[in-house]
């Protein structure tokens, strides 16, 4: 009996343990993948502030901001973030996706405005305000 | 105060920790990405995956491109629930090299409490290789 029930379990047991144990290796967090859109709309500004970028692109990718802080509380939920991720508060959490909403209007109404100077203000609070609820230093 | 204390002593153990592990973290690195950026390998720290390094060298990498001093990038591994922050704590200039001094913080669920934290300074050779200062 218990010799069938061997044959039966090892195979099994060797299967589990020849299973993934990481499956997310290798592979971005949604979370990461966000900040890695939002980094790349914020470039694509700070290129169009800079003359080497065209209105167009700055006015989509402020666009991508604004749809992405609509998404932050989802993203980093206020009871949960701060377990997640180190040296991230609640208060930053709860913070960031009205900073960040208020923030990309602006950048939106700059960008659809054709005036670099004024986007390269908004991109400036938005750094400072927006990413910086979550992203500036905090004690230790 | 006891814990500022306890953390400057941590830190400054961390980073004679670091220094000497020196030999161990090599800069080199496999990917085009990651031919541009420092990172620390797996001898230096035990209790992170190789994953968890990725993880935390991309977030590292994140301050390397033109990030102003104090900003905190962050990375967490949904496999092992490690995490951890990267600080860029000041950017400086060294024999001719310009450094970056990093602030490591990890958290595993051996410390999770207590997360441990490393400070370690980078600098980038005339001919494109990090080193630990």
């Amino acid at each position: 009996m218990l010799r069938s029930w061997a044959i039966v379990a090892a195979p099994v047991l060797l299967m589990a343990a020849c299973g993934p144990r990481a499956p997310n290796a290798g592979q971005q967090t949604i979370q990461g993948q966000s900040m890695d859109r939002m980094r790349t709309a914020v470039d694509a500004i700070s290129a169009y502030t800079k003359g080497t970028g065209s209105q167009a692109s700055a006015h989509q990718a402020a666009m991508e901001l604004a749809a992405w802080s609509d998404r932050l509380a989802d993203l980093f939920p206020p009871d949960t973030a701060p377990e997640q991720y180190v040296d991230m508060t609640a208060d930053m959490a709860r913070a960031a996706p009205a900073a960040m909403r208020r923030e990309s209007a602006n950048l939106l109404a700059a960008t659809d405005s054709g005036k670099p100077e004024r986007t390269a203000a908004a991109l400036s609070s938005m750094q400072k305000n927006g990413c910086g609820a979550c992203h500036q230093a905090v004690p230790y | 105060m006891a814990r500022r204390l306890l953390t400057r002593k941590r830190v400054a153990v961390c980073v004679l920790g670091a220094a000497t592990l020196g030999v161990c973290m090599a800069a080199r690195l496999p990917d085009a990405e990651a031919q541009t950026y420092p990172s620390l390998s797996l001898p230096a720290w035990a209790n992170l995956t190789k994953d968890d390094l990725d993880r935390m060298n991309m977030a590292a990498a994140r301050l390397y491109q033109g990030q102003s001093i104090g900003t905190v990038e962050r990375w967490r591994n949904p496999d092992t629930n490690n995490a951890g922050s990267v600080r860029l704590e000041g950017k400086f200039e060294a024999k001719g090299m310009p450094c970056w001094r990093l602030d490591y913080s990890v958290r595993t669920s051996d410390t999770k409490n207590h997360p441990s934290r490393y400070v370690i300074n980078w600098c980038k050779t005339p001919v494109g290789e990090w080193k630990i200062l």
